[in-house]
C-alpha cells in the first residue's frame, strides 16, 4: 500500500453582477417617528446575509449605529424591484441602492437637524453612535430620536430616500463576442494538498490554504463563513457529488441524501486564509461580490493535488476513486 | 383504540395512510403477513419504512408494526448470544459483552440513526445497507422465523442464498450466534465517507486458528457487493489448514471475488468493487494476523 | 376533517418540552409533521422525510431520532423534546448561544437538528473530543457552513457547561475559531493616498442578524407560514428520457378519495416557460406541462391536486400514461450531430445566438499565434452535473385572498422574476400576484427555475384554495434543475518561458432537456475564457446544447466554475510540459490594470498577482524575485 501525496495551485476571478448588466435593484428608505430606519427590498437572503450587511451598509452612509437600522425584504408588494439573489451581485447592487437611498434620506435628517440647531446642514456631522452635531462643536448636538421626532411632528418632513443600482445591459457583438459582462472582479487562490491511497484510489484533502481578494469585507466573520463553506463545497465537486455518477450515461442517479455522495464530517479539513482588499470603484464602500467564488478555486487546486500525487492528470471531475486507479493503471502501462 | 386482526380488506382502501396493524403475539403478526403479503410492509425501526409511507405513493394497504411483539430482548447464555429482532443498534453499542459487535454497529449511520434501527431490519434491508448483517454472516449466525407452522431455524446464509425471498407469512423473530473473541474477527467498511457512509466493500471475517498459528475455520463475509451479504467460501477455502501469513492471505484476498458479480449502483461500479475485494480482504485478514493468535 | 385521513385516528399523548400533550393522529403520521402542524413546533424541519438530512432531529425519550421516521403510534406515551423547549424566555441554552457565538449558521435550515444532536451528544459526555464531536454530529447534513464553525460551536458549548463563559465572549470580539482565522489585508495601491478608511459599521464583523431566529427555530421559512385549508399538489411525471405521449387517462385518478382536481397543459393559460424572454433571449421552449411528448425522465405531465399529501401522491399514481419511447441523446457532441435525435421543439439541438451556433469570441488571431509558439498543448476536460441539495426543499404556497388577488409564499431566490413569469404563464396582470419569501435555506442558483410558482397559483386559483407545491427530496435529487456537465478542448500556443500566446477553447454546456438559463451561462463562460491571463490572442467557441438529461441552470458559479477547472488544469498541464513552476506560469501570464480582455474590456481592478503571492507566504512556497515582486498595478 503506498500513500503518495501532491499539492496543487488554482488561481481565479469571478465577476461581481448578473452577465452583461441590466439587473437593477431598488430600495427605499424611510425613518420611524423615534429614529429607527428600515431599508426595504425585495431582495432574498439565503443564508448569504443581505439582512445583516445591508443594514451594516445602510447604517455607514446614513452615519447612525447600525442597531438602528433594519431590513425588511421579501415582499413584492412593499419591497421595490430587485432582480435577484444570484450570480453574486446582491451585496453590490443592493448595497449602492442603499447607499444612494440613505444620501437622500441623510440629507433631509441633516436639515431637520440643521433646523433643530440653528445651523447650516453644512456645519453637520454624525457622530455614528446615535446624534447628529456641529462639526467642532460636538457639545452642540441632537439625537437621532428627537431629529426623527421633530421631522414628524414638528417640521413635517420626510426622512426617506429612494435608491436604485442598474449596470446598464450589454449586449455581446455576434461575431467578435466584444462585451461588458460585469461590475469588476473578485480573485482568489488556494493551494491544496492530498493525499491518495494508491490501492483503492481513496483521495483525502488534507491542507487547504486560500487568499480571497474580495473588494471590501463588509462583515469580516461573515466573508470567513463564506470561505469555509464554499472551500467545502468545492471539495465535494471536485471529490465527490455529482446526478449523474457516469455521465453522460444517465444511469443510477441518486435519488437521496444517501446515494448522493457528499464528504461530511470526518472528511474535514483546517483552512489557512487571508482576506485582501483593493476597493472596487463602482461597489458600495468598495465591496466585490464573494459568495460564488469561494468554491472555485479550491476544486481545480483539489485536482491539481491529485494529479501531481499520482503523477498522471486526470482530467474529468469528480475524481472518484475509480478514476485515479484508472490514471494509474494508465501510467503503470506506459 | 388500534383496529386489530381483520379478515377483510380495510375500508378505504386509497385512504391516506394504510392501514395500521400492532399485533401482540407472533402467530396474529404472521397471519397479517400471509393475508396481506406484498400488499403489507414491517415497521421494525422505521428507517427503511417511514419514507415509503411519508412519501405516500408506495400503494400499500397495511403497515405491521413489531413494536408489541417483546422482540427487543438481548439473551447472553454462556457464549451464546440471541438478538432479538427488534433490538436496536444503540442497545449493541451499549452492551459491554457484546464488543466484538461494536466496531460494526458504529459504521452504521449517525446516532440518531443507530438510536432507530434494528438487528431485524438490517438483516433483512438490501443494498447499500446490511453491514451487521455482514458481520452476522461471519458469525455463522442462525435466525429464528415465527410461521402460520411455529417456529423455524434456518442459516443466515441459506436465508440469502435462498431465491424465493421475502417469503410469505414468515417473521423473523430473533438472530442467534456464538460470540466470538474480539481477536478472532475483523470487520472494515469502505465507503466513500469515513463517518456514517453506505458500504462500498464490506469485510466481516472470524478467522480461527489452533495453538500453531494454522487457520481452523475460516468465516469470510463480504457486503456491499450485491443485493445482500454474501460467504466467500472461496477465500475461507484458501485459508483453511494454513498458516495466516502474508503469501497466504494474498491468496486468499486474490480469490475473494470468486463467484461473485458485483454490482454498479451510485457509489461505485461493479470494476471498482471487483477492483478493491481483494484489497480490503487482505487488509482485514492483515489486522487479524497482527493480533496475537 | 372529513377525508383528509384515514379511517385510523387515535387518541394519543406525549409530553412535549415539558408540558402534556393530548392529539388526535393518524397513528402513521410521522412525529415530525405532527409536532409541526398541531403543535407549531417550526423548528422541526423537513428537509427529507427519508431520515438521511437530520433536520427533523429530536429528543425521544432523551434519546436523538429523526423524527421524520417515528410514526405517532410510537411517540404515544413519549416524551420529546425539541429546540423550542431549550430557551427559557430571553435566556438561551448555552448551545445556542454558542452557535451564535461561533457564527455556526449561514441559512439556518439546518441548525435545529444541529442543536439537538449537538445536546444529545453533550447530554451524555460532558467533555466530548473533536473525534466524538464529529461521530455525534454525523447525521446532520449542512451545504452552506462546511461545519467547521458548527464543530467549534458545540466544543464551546461543552465549555460552556462546565466553565464560566468568558466576559468577551460575544460574536464580533474575536472569541471563536472563524474569527480567529479572519485576517484582512489591505492592498497598496499607488497612487492613492494609503489611509485606511474610517468605517464605522462596515468591515466590522457585525453580529448576524438572523443567528437568534436559526438557533431558536424560529426564523420562518416558507413551509412555516400558517395557511389554513391547505392543499397539496403532486405531480405525474415521465418515466422516460424521450417519448411521444399518446394517452393521458384520468378516470382512475379521479375516483380516489380525496383527489380535487387534476390539471393537464389544456388548462394552463400560457403553457411555456418565458423565463428568458423576461431578460429579452427566446425562444420559449419549455412547457408547464407536457402536451404531445417528454424529453427528460421526470418532466411533469398531469399536476394533481388533493386534500392531503398522500390522497394527491395515491391519486398521481392512479393516473395512466400511454407512451411511445423514443430514441434519447446523452453526450453534447453526439446531439450535435445531424443524425442526432431531435430535442429541441425548433429542430436544432442548440441554442442559436444570432445567427452563430455558439456564443463566439475573436480577439487577435489564434493562426498566427500558433505558428509563433514554441509549443502547442491540447487537452479535452469533461465535468459531471451537480445538484443543488439545499437543505430547504423547493416550493412555494399560493393562497387566494378575499380581494381576488393571491399571496404566494415562495422560497425563490428571485421574487419579482418568479412573479412576472407566473403573470405571464397564468395570463393574469402581475399586480394580481403578491409574492413574500425571502427567507430562504439554501438556494445556490437551485430556486430561480419559476418551477413550482406557476402551477401552484394556477391551482389555487382554479379551486379558490390555497395550494402548498413543495418537490419531494426525491424529486430535488431526479428531477430539479442541476449544474450542467460540461466539456472544454484546449489548444493552447505557448512560449518556452510560460507565456500564452493563443488560446483557442471549444467549449459545450449541456442544457438538458429545455434551455432555462443555459443560453446566458453560455455567454458568461465565454466573457470567463480564458481565464485571469493576459493572451493577446483568443478564440472561444461556447455552445448551449440540448440533450435528454435534466434541464440544468443556474449553479453557485454558473458559466464559470467548470471553466476554472479547465483553465486551471490547463495552467498546470503547460507548466509540466515545460518543465516550469506552476506559480511562475500563472504569474507569468497574470492580467494586470490596463490589460485588454479577450472580450475588450480593459482591466481595472486586478488582484491576481496578489491572490497567489499572499497564498505562497501562507503556504511556505518561496517566488523567485522577479515573481514575488509582481504587481497588479503595473507590468
Amino acid at each position: 500500500m503506498a500513500i503518495k501525496r501532491g499539492q496543487g495551485i488554482a488561481a481565479v476571478n469571478y465577476p461581481t453582477g448578473m452577465n452583461l448588466g441590466g439587473d437593477p435593484t431598488q430600495a427605499l428608505i424611510h425613518c420611524t417617528p423615534t429614529g429607527s430606519f428600515i431599508i426595504s427590498l425585495s431582495s432574498v437572503d439565503l443564508g448569504q446575509g443581505i439582512k445583516t450587511v445591508g443594514a451594516q451598509i445602510a447604517a455607514e452612509s446614513l452615519g447612525v449605529p447600525v442597531d438602528l437600522v433594519r431590513v425588511d425584504l421579501g415582499d413584492t408588494d412593499t419591497g421595490p424591484h430587485c432582480m435577484g439573489t444570484f450570480a453574486s451581485r446582491l451585496t453590490h447592487r443592493a448595497g449602492n441602492a442603499i447607499i444612494m437611498a440613505a444620501r437622500e434620506a441623510r440629507n433631509v435628517m441633516l436639515e431637520v437637524a440643521a433646523e433643530e440647531l440653528e445651523v447650516a446642514p453644512e456645519d453637520l456631522e454624525t457622530d455614528g453612535v446615535g446624534n447628529v452635531r456641529v462639526m467642532g462643536a460636538p457639545q452642540r448636538s441632537i439625537s437621532v430620536m428627537d431629529v426623527a421626532l421633530a421631522a414628524h411632528f414638528k417640521q413635517g418632513r420626510t426622512i426617506s430616500g429612494r435608491g436604485i443600482y442598474m449596470k446598464p445591459k450589454s449586449t455581446p457583438d455576434p461575431e467578435t463576442g466584444e462585451m461588458d459582462p460585469d461590475s469588476g472582479h473578485a480573485h482568489a487562490c488556494t493551494v491544496a494538498e492530498v493525499e491518495v491511497d494508491t490501492e483503492t484510489g481513496v483521495v483525502r484533502v488534507t491542507r487547504l490554504v486560500s487568499s480571497y481578494e474580495v473588494g471590501r469585507a463588509i462583515n469580516p466573520a461573515m466573508v470567513q463563513q463564506q470561505i469555509f463553506g464554499g472551500a467545502f463545497m468545492g471539495m465535494a465537486h471536485a471529490l465527490y457529488e455529482t446526478t449523474a455518477p457516469y455521465y453522460p450515461d444517465p444511469e443510477n442517479a441518486p435519488k437521496d441524501w444517501s446515494e448522493y455522495i457528499l464528504p461530511g464530517w470526518g472528511e474535514l479539513v483546517d483552512m489557512d486564509s487571508i482576506i485582501l482588499q483593493r476597493p472596487l470603484e463602482s461597489g458600495p464602500c468598495g465591496a466585490k461580490g464573494v459568495g460564488e467564488m469561494t468554491a472555485n478555486s479550491p476544486i481545480a487546486a483539489i485536482v491539481n493535488a491529485v494529479s501531481d500525487a499520482i503523477g498522471v492528470r486526470i482530467t474529468s471531475v469528480p475524481i472518484t476513486p475509480e478514476k485515479v486507479l484508472r490514471a494509474l493503471d494508465e501510467v503503470a502501462e506506459r | 383504540m388500534i383496529s386489530a386482526l381483520t379478515n377483510s380488506r380495510p375500508q378505504n382502501m386509497f385512504a391516506a395512510f394504510p392501514s395500521y396493524f400492532a399485533p401482540t403475539n407472533s402467530l396474529d403478526a404472521v397471519r397479517l403477513l400471509e393475508q396481506f403479503n406484498e400488499r403489507a410492509v414491517i415497521l421494525a425501526g422505521g428507517t427503511l419504512t417511514m419514507p415509503e409511507i411519508n412519501l405516500g405513493s408506495s400503494g400499500r394497504e397495511a403497515v405491521i408494526s413489531l413494536d408489541r411483539l417483546g422482540l427487543d430482548q438481548i439473551i447472553i447464555d454462556d457464549r451464546t448470544v440471541r438478538l432479538g429482532a427488534m433490538v436496536r443498534l444503540v442497545e449493541l453499542a451499549s452492551a459491554r459483552a457484546l464488543i466484538p459487535l461494536h466496531k460494526a454497529v458504529a459504521s452504521i449511520g449517525g446516532p440518531a440513526i443507530r438510536n432507530m434501527a434494528t438487528v431485524g431490519g438490517n438483516i433483512c434491508a438490501r443494498h447499500p445497507y446490511g453491514d451487521l448483517a455482514t458481520l452476522l454472516l461471519a458469525l455463522d449466525a442462525q435466525l429464528t422465523f415465527s410461521t402460520t407452522r411455529g417456529t423455524e431455524v434456518v442459516d443466515l446464509a441459506a436465508f440469502y442464498a435462498a431465491e424465493d425471498r421475502p417469503r410469505r407469512g414468515r417473521l423473523i423473530l430473533s438472530v442467534q450466534f456464538q460470540l466470538p473473541a474480539s481477536q478472532e474477527i475483523v470487520f472494515r467498511k469502505l465507503g466513500r465517507r469515513c463517518v456514517n457512509t453506505p458500504s462500498i466493500v464490506t469485510v466481516a471475517a472470524r478467522v480461527t486458528r489452533n495453538s500453531a498459528g494454522v487457520v481452523d475455520r475460516a468465516c469470510v463475509a463480504l457486503g456491499g457487493v450485491g443485493d445482500n451479504p454474501v460467504r466467500s467460501y472461496a477465500a475461507e477455502e484458501a485459508l483453511t489448514g494454513k498458516n495466516l501469513d502474508d503469501e497466504n492471505i494474498e491468496s486468499a484476498a486474490q480469490k475473494a471475488a470468486t463467484g461473485i458479480a458485483p454490482l454498479t449502483d451510485s457509489y461505485a461500479s461493479a470494476w471498482y468493487r471487483s477492483r478493491v475485494i481483494p484489497i480490503q480482504v487482505r487488509r482485514a485478514l492483515s489486522e487479524l494476523q497482527a493480533v496475537a493468535a | 376533517m372529513k377525508g383528509t385521513m384515514s379511517s385510523q385516528i387515535e387518541r394519543l399523548a406525549i409530553e412535549l418540552n415539558g408540558e402534556e400533550r393530548f392529539l388526535l393522529a393518524n397513528p402513521l403520521n410521522s412525529l415530525a409533521h405532527t409536532l409541526r402542524d398541531q403543535f407549531g413546533c417550526r423548528s422541526v424541519k423537513i428537509g427529507c422525510e427519508q431520515g438521511g438530512c437530520g433536520t427533523c432531529a429530536v429528543l425521544l425519550n432523551n434519546r436523538l431520532v429523526l423524527s421524520c421516521l417515528v410514526p405517532m403510534a410510537r411517540a404515544d406515551g413519549a416524551r420529546v423534546q425539541t429546540v423550542e423547549g431549550l430557551s427559557k424566555g430571553n435566556q438561551l441554552d448555552p448551545i445556542q448561544e454558542s452557535f451564535i457565538r461561533c457564527y455556526a449558521a449561514q441559512c439556518g435550515f439546518c441548525t435545529s437538528g444541529m442543536i439537538m444532536s449537538a445536546k444529545a451528544l453533550l447530554d451524555s459526555n460532558l467533555q466530548p473530543t473533536r473525534e466524538d464531536v464529529v461521530v455525534g454530529m454525523s447525521g446532520n447534513i449542512c451545504r452552506c457552513t462546511g461545519y467547521l464553525p458548527i464543530v467549534d460551536a458545540v466544543l464551546e458549548a461543552a465549555k460552556g457547561r462546565t466553565e464560566l463563559v468568558p466576559e468577551s465572549a460575544e460574536p464580533g470580539k474575536g472569541s471563536c475559531a472563524l474569527e480567529k482565522s479572519i485576517k484582512v489585508l489591505d492592498l497598496q495601491i499607488p497612487g492613492s493616498t494609503g489611509e485606511p478608511e474610517n468605517f464605522k459599521e462596515v468591515g466590522k464583523s457585525v453580529p448576524r442578524r438572523d443567528l437568534r431566529g436559526h438557533v431558536t427555530g424560529r426564523t420562518a421559512f416558507v413551509e412555516d407560514a400558517v395557511v389554513p385549508g391547505l392543499r397539496y399538489m403532486k405531480i405525474v411525471r415521465s418515466p422516460h428520457h424521450h417519448a411521444r405521449i399518446l394517452r393521458v387517462d384520468l378516470s382512475e385518478a379521479t375516483r380516489v378519495p380525496g383527489l380535487i382536481k387534476a390539471i393537464t397543459h389544456q388548462d394552463v393559460p400560457n403553457n411555456f416557460y418565458t423565463i428568458l424572454r423576461l431578460i429579452g433571449v427566446e425562444p420559449n421552449d419549455e412547457p408547464v406541462l407536457a402536451d404531445d411528448r417528454v424529453l427528460y425522465r421526470g418532466e411533469p405531465i398531469v399536476a394533481i391536486v388533493g386534500e392531503s399529501p398522500q390522497a394527491a401522491a395515491e391519486a398521481a399514481r392512479q393516473v395512466k400514461i400511454d407512451f411511445e419511447p423514443l430514441e434519447p441523446v446523452f453526450d453534447v457532441e453526439e446531439a450535435l450531430k445531424p443524425e442526432a435525435p431531435r430535442v429541441a421543439r425548433q429542430g436544432v439541438n442548440h441554442f442559436i445566438y444570432e445567427g452563430h451556433h455558439c456564443r463566439r469570441v475573436r480577439f487577435g488571431n489564434v493562426a498566427e499565434g500558433f505558428a509563433a509558439a514554441d509549443m502547442i498543448i491540447e487537452q479535452r476536460y469533461d465535468t459531471s452535473p451537480i445538484e443543488h441539495a439545499a437543505l430547504e426543499m423547493t416550493g412555494c404556497i399560493a393562497k387566494p385572498e378575499p380581494d381576488g388577488r393571491v399571496t404566494v409564499y415562495t422560497n425563490t431566490q428571485a421574487l419579482f422574476f418568479s412573479l412576472d413569469n407566473t403573470a405571464l404563464i397564468l395570463g393574469v396582470p402581475p399586480n394580481r400576484l403578491h409574492f413574500v419569501g425571502g427567507t430562504v435555506g439554501g438556494g445556490f442558483g437551485g430556486k430561480v427555475d419559476v418551477i413550482v410558482e406557476p402551477l401552484a397559483t394556477l391551482a389555487a386559483i382554479l379551486i379558490d384554495q390555497p395550494v402548498k407545491y413543495f418537490f419531494s427530496r426525491e424529486e430535488e435529487m431526479q428531477v430539479s434543475s442541476t449544474r450542467a456537465g460540461e466539456r472544454f478542448y484546449f489548444k493552447d500556443g505557448v512560449l518556452r518561458d510560460g507565456r500564452i500566446i493563443a488560446r483557442q477553447v471549444r467549449h459545450y454546456m449541456d442544457a438538458g432537456a429545455y434551455a432555462r438559463h443555459t443560453p446566458y451561462a453560455a455567454t458568461k463562460a465565454a466573457a470567463h475564457l480564458p481565464g485571469p491571463y493576459a493572451i493577446p490572442n483568443v478564440y472561444l467557441d461556447c455552445h448551449c446544447v440540448y440533450t435528454n438529461h435534466t434541464p440544468t441552470s443556474a449553479f453557485r458559479g454558473f458559466g464559470v466554475t467548470w471553466g476554472d477547472f479547465a483553465i486551471e488544469s490547463q495552467m498546470d498541464l503547460i507548466a509540466n510540459r515545460l518543465g516550469l513552476d506552476p506559480w511562475h506560469v500563472r504569474l507569468s501570464n497574470a492580467y494586470r490594470d490596463g490589460d485588454i480582455k479577450a472580450h475588450r474590456k480593459r482591466v481595472s481592478d486586478a488582484a491576481l498577482v496578489e491572490v497567489i503571492q499572499a497564498a505562497a507566504r501562507i503556504a511556505g512556497k518561496e517566488l523567485e524575485p522577479a515573481f514575488s515582486e509582481m504587481t497588479s498595478f503595473k507590468r
